[in-house]
């Protein structure tokens, strides 16, 4: 399975890169703001996203609000340090299906994969 | 409702325990807390980076969290094992913890609490615009031979 | 009248609902089955009235014949045709005789309670046949005569068949009857063609009269066959064509041709009747065609009516039947239900909750008992919680289990279940009615119960979130971890107070067969009443520390006093740079340092007798203590740095509290009432530092005390309500704002000046004066009509001076709108009031543009001969 990790934060997207356990996830790209995502998006098809809400140029939200446009199969995870309920459940409606707060270690993020890819594929 | 000591020693442990927190959960390597000081305004001696975190609402003031940049070159190395990261890499860091931080204690803090999206910057700004008549409390954090800041300035 | 609905049983309500709707299928199908009845009747009527019409064409046809031969037998002087009348007279009369019998049949009745008269009628045309006949014999009757009697007969009975079958409601049916009709019409003219063809050929003579009566005849013939022809159907046509041909008919257009030339008449007369009779038996061919056709017509017609009439009443039965049956069974089926459920809340109600209620329907009832279940098994999961937290309650445990209104009404949680809609269950724990300040909750929308609690845009996080709840693709911790309304405060009303309180609110998904039924959602208030209690100790606290720090102050000099300030800031300060300097050394050490440090401060505030310092730096010092017996950590230094700052921050108070007394006094003064003169002052400066901020008006106050004054206690709280509210007075009307001090190129701040001096007639002067715009006695006048203080009238004889003191008038406010400060009308009334209620009197003066001053008198009690001077 693809993934396209999109986070501004360099450190965090490497942290993600690191944890991925036994998932047979390949890297598709990596992404520090909406707009780079969505360039990654239309070329790779990601089946997995993992999504930072705070970013500069483009925010999460608006940047998820596209990706489901061109590709609404895919399943996007939020990881943020953001707090505000009311942006998380916006995300959940404009279709995420992970959501988990930062810090993330590798326990928290093995059982998050767990739960996007069994879930989703009932 | 707690009284103003409670509530100040509880406010500063959220940090204080994010800060721990994100230290122990990320690297597995504790943290210590050393003994805090107070400064005032004029006598504050910031590390080299510093994540600046506002609160607003009932209780107006900051939290700085401050490290040399020695401290986020670990870290870097410890999540990506890289040796040598660059300027960008090590500012990306401080924004991350101070990030963390702040966006851990907001979810733990009442609704009374506002918190700011931190910003980072680097040394001692020449004019730190703070509120008159704060005490501003330093609490040192040591980890893995660096010492980092915790700075609580409350109303 | 809704009520007395209400309280009907079930079985009476679906009556009530029932009986008018059947009545309506009732009255409809009656009018339905009425239609198909009706229709069925006029068919078997008309069916009868059309054998009748059919035996007076027979006789039309004979007595047509009859005319005829009538005719030749008068043009012949009765030599010829003789024997063919008597015979043609013969079958007149037997066709007359069926006739007759026919319309004396019984089962005609109907057919003759409707036309009885037209058959009356047409039978006395008949009587007339003798008559002629009489006449005929004598051969007293011209032919045309003859004729014209004969057709008078025709004429009426073909009128009487018209009138017999010219009512039908069925289309097709009118047609044909119109068809026949025309038929018949044509066919008589026929027959009359026939006699006085006949007669012209015998006398072989036609005069004018005569042939305009032919020529008529002949083209009202052919208009009606016309007639007949256009409206018939296609069968009859056919026939018509088929059978009305052949040398006869060809024969009587040549001889009508003979006739209408009016030259020769040398034809024989009985061969023309011959050829014309040949001709109108065919004729009769296609009338008793027709006849038949219609017969049969209505025949079906009437089958199928008296069909549909039966198929309604029966299809009206078996409905009439089921309806009652299903509606009996689903009254029966909800009575039941309703019963069980009955018996189950009774059950519960008695305290039984062993049980699960079933119904089986799967209808709202079913639902209700299900809902039911799930609450009685939360009501159980509660017990058992409860069971575990308290050994000790268990008493009340075992009445909570005997009865669940108990459990409900006792649990501090707010319970309740939400539904697919969001709508809060009808049944909650008593716990919700508290919380919210608020009764009869269930069935709300949650979102819409939320609304006026707490802020929009957790409002509008709170009704996303409840969706994600209900979507069962969506993970429950995940959505959980965004619950806006984990922790929120709230805001409840109730008798006009607004509350503020602090909740929690946790859902909980209930799930059945892998559905979302409902979400349990549990609320707690975490507004402890420690809160308003603990607001109100620290008010306490503080102000009885400002209290003893005047007190303390007053008690010792000065000199001595600055410099234990001074010296323990500086030791304190020492505390946090050993802390700083301390690096990773011994923490014990550290602490043993604070202590003895403390301690030696405590010893100094003891020696100079600061009580209020010295208590402080005990309650350090026992803190450390509490600390020293453990293994010292750096997290504990952080509860001594606190309180050390909080003795920091009160050395800091007390010496800003030294600089404002010795600003006020020149010699510190001793007496205890010192404390209270102090504090007024303090008050007062910070109720005008709060109302400069909120009415953005920088503004500073100024106290003279030249004489080293002291107010009396019995003083003091006139006095402070008197400055508050002139103070207010001078912030909302007086005082100019920033910029507009700064356009009249005044002191960018106000000031405002209050001095106190005395008189030797034992009164205390209080003067107030600030440095606003004055007052506007225009404003004034106006406000004061307005208000209906004054009539305009009276405006005329006041002077300036005594319609400024209008303000003092209860009622009148000069601000446009009411705030805190102003504007309620009783501002400075209540400061004349005051000064009124003290034995006092005032003047007010003031510039206008400059300055607003008001001069006080108020008497000192007998026993306070002598204002209380400060020790010098």
């Amino acid at each position: 399975m693809k993934l396209l990790i999109v986070d501004d934060s360099s450190i965090m997207r490497r942290t993600i890169e690191k944890n991925l356990g036994d998932y047979d996830l390949e890297i598709v790209g990596m992404a520090s703001n909406g707009k780079e995502a969505l360039e990654m998006v239309k070329d790779t098809m990601p089946d997995v996203i993992t999504l930072d809400i705070t970013m500069p140029q483009m925010d999460g939200i608006t940047c998820l609000e596209s990706i489901m446009q061109i590709h609404p199969e895919a399943k996007v995870m939020i990881i943020t340090a953001l707090s505000d309920k009311l942006t998380g459940l916006q995300a959940l409606d404009k279709g995420a299906r992970g959501f988990m707060y930062k810090p993330v270690n590798p326990d928290d993020l093995t059982k998050a994969f767990d739960k996007l890819l069994n879930r989703n594929a009932n | 409702m707690q009284t103003n000591k409670e509530e100040f020693e509880a406010t500063c442990n959220l940090f204080i325990k994010s800060v721990e927190n994100y230290f122990k959960h990320l690297t597995d390597i504790d943290s210590e807390m050393s003994v805090p000081y107070l400064k005032d305004k004029e006598g504050l001696i910031l590390k080299d980076i510093t994540g600046m975190i506002g609160i607003s609402g009932n209780r107006k003031g900051f939290v700085y969290i401050s490290a040399d940049r020695g401290m986020y070159k670990d870290l870097i190395n410890i999540f990506i094992g890289l040796d040598d990261p660059a300027d960008e890499d090590i500012l990306d860091m401080a924004g991350e913890i101070s990030n963390v931080v702040a966006g851990n204690v907001r979810a733990n803090l009442g609704a009374n609490f506002m918190i700011s999206v931190p910003v980072v910057f680097e040394g001692m700004p020449n004019q730190l615009r703070l509120p008159q008549d704060l005490s501003i409390y330093i609490i040192p954090i040591k980890w893995n031979g660096h010492e980092a800041f915790v700075v609580v300035g409350l109303e | 009248m809704r009520n007395r609905l209400h309280d009907l049983s079930i079985r009476r309500k679906f009556a009530v609902v029932l009986v008018p709707l059947v009545l309506t299928i009732l009255v409809f199908d009656y009018f339905q089955i009425r239609d198909s009845f009706l229709d069925y009747k006029d068919s078997t009527r008309l069916n009868k009235a059309i054998i009748v019409g059919i035996e007076i064409n027979h006789v039309v046809h004979e007595i047509q014949k009859e005319r005829g031969i009538t005719s030749g037998y008068l043009s012949a002087k009765g030599e010829s045709f003789a024997q063919e009348l008597m015979a043609q007279r013969e079958r007149t009369d037997s066709t007359l005789q069926v006739f007759y019998r026919e319309v004396n049949d019984p089962r005609l009745d109907d057919v003759m309670q409707i036309h009885g008269k037209d058959i009356e009628d047409l039978k006395t045309y008949f009587n007339r046949l003798s008559q002629i006949r009489s006449q005929v014999d004598d051969l007293t009757l011209t032919p045309n005569r003859a004729i014209e009697y004969f057709s008078d007969i025709n004429g009426a009975a073909l009128n009487t068949v018209n009138d017999l079958i010219n009512e039908t409601r069925d289309k097709t049916l009118a047609q044909q009857v119109h068809a026949i009709i025309y038929f018949l019409k044509s066919k008589e003219r026929t027959s009359i063609e026939r006699a006085m063809g006949t007669q012209v050929f015998a006398v072989k003579r036609m005069d004018n009269d005569m042939y305009n009566t032919y020529s008529s005849l002949v083209s009202a013939q052919e208009s009606y066959l016309d007639a007949f022809l256009t409206i018939t159907n296609e069968e009859s046509r056919e026939y018509f064509e088929r059978i009305v041909k052949g040398p006869d008919v060809d024969e009587a257009r040549r001889l009508q041709q003979v006739l209408l030339t009016n030259r020769s008449f040398d034809e024989d007369p009985s061969h023309f009747y011959n050829v014309l009779t040949g001709k109108i038996n065919s004729l009769k061919m296609v009338e008793d065609f027709m006849s038949d056709r219609i017969h049969n017509y209505t025949e079906t017609v009437a089958a199928s009516a008296n069909r549909e009439f039966v198929l309604f009443v029966v299809i009206d039965l078996v409905v009439a039947i089921i309806t009652f049956l299903l509606v009996g069974s689903i009254v029966r089926n909800i009575v039941s239900n309703v019963n069980i459920l009955e018996a189950f809340t009774k059950k519960i109600a008695a305290g039984d909750l062993s049980d699960e209620v079933h119904v089986s329907a799967r209808d709202e009832l079913g639902h209700y008992a299900d809902t039911f279940n799930v609450m009685v098994e939360e009501i159980n999961k509660s017990h058992a919680e409860l069971k575990k937290e308290r050994d000790q309650a268990e008493y009340l445990y075992e009445n909570i289990y005997k009865q669940s209104e108990v459990v409900f009404e006792n649990v501090h949680q707010g319970i309740f279940l939400l539904d697919k809609d969001f709508k809060i269950s009808n049944l909650y724990s008593r716990a919700m009615e508290d919380i919210f300040e608020q009764k009869k909750i269930g069935g709300e929308n949650f979102g819409n119960f939320m609304r006026p609690h707490i802020i929009p845009r957790d409002l509008e996080a709170l009704e996303m979130f409840m969706k994600h709840l209900f979507n069962k693709d969506m993970d429950e911790e995940v959505v959980n971890q965004l619950n806006p309304v984990e922790q929120v405060k709230i805001f409840t009303e109730a008798d006009g107070i607004v509350n503020t309180k602090y909740i929690r609110v946790s859902f909980t998904r209930i799930e059945r067969n892998g559905e979302i039924q409902s979400i349990m959602a549990t609320i707690s208030d975490e507004t402890e009443s420690v809160l308003l209690q603990q607001h109100l100790e620290e008010a306490e606290e503080k102000k009885k520390r400002e209290t003893e720090q005047v007190l303390s102050i007053l008690k010792i000099d000065p000199a001595v006093l600055q410099g234990f300030l001074h010296n323990s800031k500086k030791i304190i300060k020492g505390i946090s740079e050993r802390y700083e300097a301390n690096k990773g050394r011994d923490l014990k050490e550290l602490m043993n340092f604070t202590f003895e440090t403390i301690h030696n401060l405590k010893g100094n505030a003891m020696v100079i007798g600061l009580d209020l310092m010295r208590e402080k730096f005990h309650l350090i010092e026992e803190s450390i203590a509490e600390f020293k017996e453990k293994d010292v950590a750096g997290k504990d230094f952080l509860t001594i740095l606190y309180e050390i700052d909080e003795a920091n921050k009160i050395l800091e108070d007390m010496e800003e509290m030294l600089h404002k007394v010795a600003s006020v006094y020149k010699n510190l003064p001793s007496e205890g009432q010192l404390v209270t003169n102090i504090m007024l002052l303090d008050t007062l400066e910070k109720g005008l530092e709060k109302m400069s901020k909120e009415l953005d008006k920088p503004v500073s106050l100024t106290f003279k005390n030249e004489k080293n004054l002291v107010i009396p206690d019995n003083l003091i709280n006139p006095f402070k309500d008197v400055m508050i509210q002139l103070m207010r007075n001078s912030l909302s009307h007086g005082i100019e704002s920033a910029n507009v001090r700064v356009a009249l190129d005044k002191m960018v701040k106000g000031n405002i000046i209050v001095s106190v001096d005395r008189t030797d007639q034992n009164e205390m002067i209080i003067s107030y004066c600030d440095d606003g715009k004055g007052l506007d006695i225009e404003e004034i006048a106006t406000k004061a009509v307005e208000r209906e203080i004054i009539t305009e009238a009276s405006l005329e004889d006041m002077s300036d001076e005594e319609i400024a003191r209008l303000i003092f008038n209860n009622g009148f406010s000069t601000a446009g709108k009411a705030d805190d400060y102003s504007g309620r009308g009783q501002g400075m009334s209540l400061v004349k009031t005051i000064i009124e209620e003290n034995g006092g009197a005032f003047d007010i003066n003031f510039v206008p543009g400059q300055f607003f001053e008001m001069n006080m008198r108020l008497p000192l009690l007998a026993n306070q001969n002598e204002p209380i001077e400060a020790a010098s």
